[in-house]
């Protein structure tokens, strides 16, 4: 198979076939409750603008910020509309569930760099 | 020769929700009906057998005969009492199997002409073959391919069950429409709920329910298919871990 025929996931990062309408690593993640929150975003797949954004700063999807996320993959937004920011819920190998992260982007300032996760992101001994 | 396309409809249904273990027993005691049931499950399962024999060396030929042989072996009430019923899963114990069986037969300086072109499980091995020939093998064990085709088999299977109820239920145009909601946000784009909204002609909530069901009922049967395939009802998770992390080391090398 090349490399054309191959997409990444932007949940999890695993590569999977281009023909597959989904992830199969993360639906069977889905299958044994690996995924329960991410499930709960999933119910809203395809947020308007506005509800991404709040004051003067947007908010990432998962998706989109999972390629940075240094420690493992992302389960859920769980503080959207918080005035410090967003909040993420994160998890480390298969099962350990770790600290919340909170990450910033400046709107209509798209060539800014996004600060590493890293930075925002309390390390998972301290979590 | 194309798969017994009846096996999607009342054949299937009979076996459907038989599981390993109760094949096992079956056979163990003699019961009518357990080499139908286990070759059931061995028609579902075949190309990642079939692709592990070539991963051995063989070429198409010599592992259409010695896919055909293994189940011919493996039919043979014998070969299922002398396992332990404590050994768990039908994926393991398949490949432990095949291992043997391909062990004797080179052995025997490949004495598998026996049974000529005979077909003793219906099986679609030019298109096996096609789709063998399509993916690339390199640093990959025999073994780890074994284990994510057999993922990908189960996944597919999991899918072609589910579109076949919403097609029961003439649902079929929402199945194809949300079909691509079973995977997690993000993980790709997805139409906006409301432009499904439109072409089903559904409220924005009746659509978000219909995706909440389908992904339930997925789950329901995904987990229903590998039930089959483990001895016990508690090792369902243990194999969909394993399953995951198979996919994961092969990396979307393989094909759906």
């Amino acid at each position: 198979m090349k490399a054309e025929d191959k997409r990444v996931c932007q949940v999890c990062g695993t590569p999977f076939p281009a023909d597959s309408d989904f992830c199969p690593v993360c639906v069977l993640r889905a299958a044994v409750g690996d995924d329960q929150a991410t499930s709960e975003l999933v119910a809203d797949p395809t947020p308007s603008l506005s509800e991404l954004r709040f004051g003067h700063y947007e908010v990432l999807a998962p998706a989109q910020l999972c390629p940075r996320f240094y420690i493992g993959r992302l389960l859920a937004l769980v503080g959207r509309h918080s005035p410090a920011g967003a909040a993420y819920k994160g998890k480390v190998g298969s099962r350990r569930t770790v600290s919340l992260v909170r990450f910033y982007a400046n709107i209509g300032q798209d060539n800014l760099p996004i600060a590493p996760l890293t930075e925002w992101m309390v390390p998972p001994a301290a979590a | 020769m194309k798969p017994d396309d009846s096996s999607v409809g009342d054949g299937a249904g009979r076996f459907r929700t038989t599981q390993w273990s109760a094949v096992l027993l079956s056979a163990q005691s003699q019961a009518p009906g357990s080499r139908a049931a286990l070759s059931d499950l061995c028609k579902l399962y075949w190309y990642p057998l079939y692709a592990f024999v070539r991963r051995r060396g063989c070429n198409a030929e010599d592992a259409q005969d010695l896919t055909q042989g293994f189940f011919l072996s493996l039919l043979d009430r014998k070969a299922l009492r002398q396992v332990t019923p404590l050994k768990g899963k039908f994926r393991s114990f398949l490949l432990a199997s095949l291992r043997n069986y391909l062990s004797d037969q080179f052995d025997r300086g490949h004495s598998l002409k026996r049974g000529g072109n005979i077909e003793f499980v219906p099986l679609d091995f030019e298109s096996g073959d096609e789709r063998y020939r399509s993916e690339p093998h390199e640093a990959l064990t025999a073994e780890k391919i074994f284990d994510a085709r057999w993922a990908m088999t189960l996944l597919d299977e999991t899918l072609r069950r589910l579109e076949q109820e919403y097609a029961t239920q003439r649902k079929l145009t929402i199945f194809k429409t949300l079909k691509p909601f079973l995977g997690p946000a993000g993980s790709q784009k997805l139409l906006p709920y409301e432009e499904i909204a439109e072409k089903v002609d559904l409220s924005v909530g009746g659509v978000k329910t219909l995706v909440h069901r389908l992904r339930k009922r997925y789950t329901e049967v995904l987990r229903e298919e590998v039930a089959r395939t483990v001895m016990d009802p508690k090792e369902v998770d243990e194999e969909i871990h394993a399953l995951c992390e198979a996919l994961i080391a092969a990396q979307g090398r393989l094909g759906s």
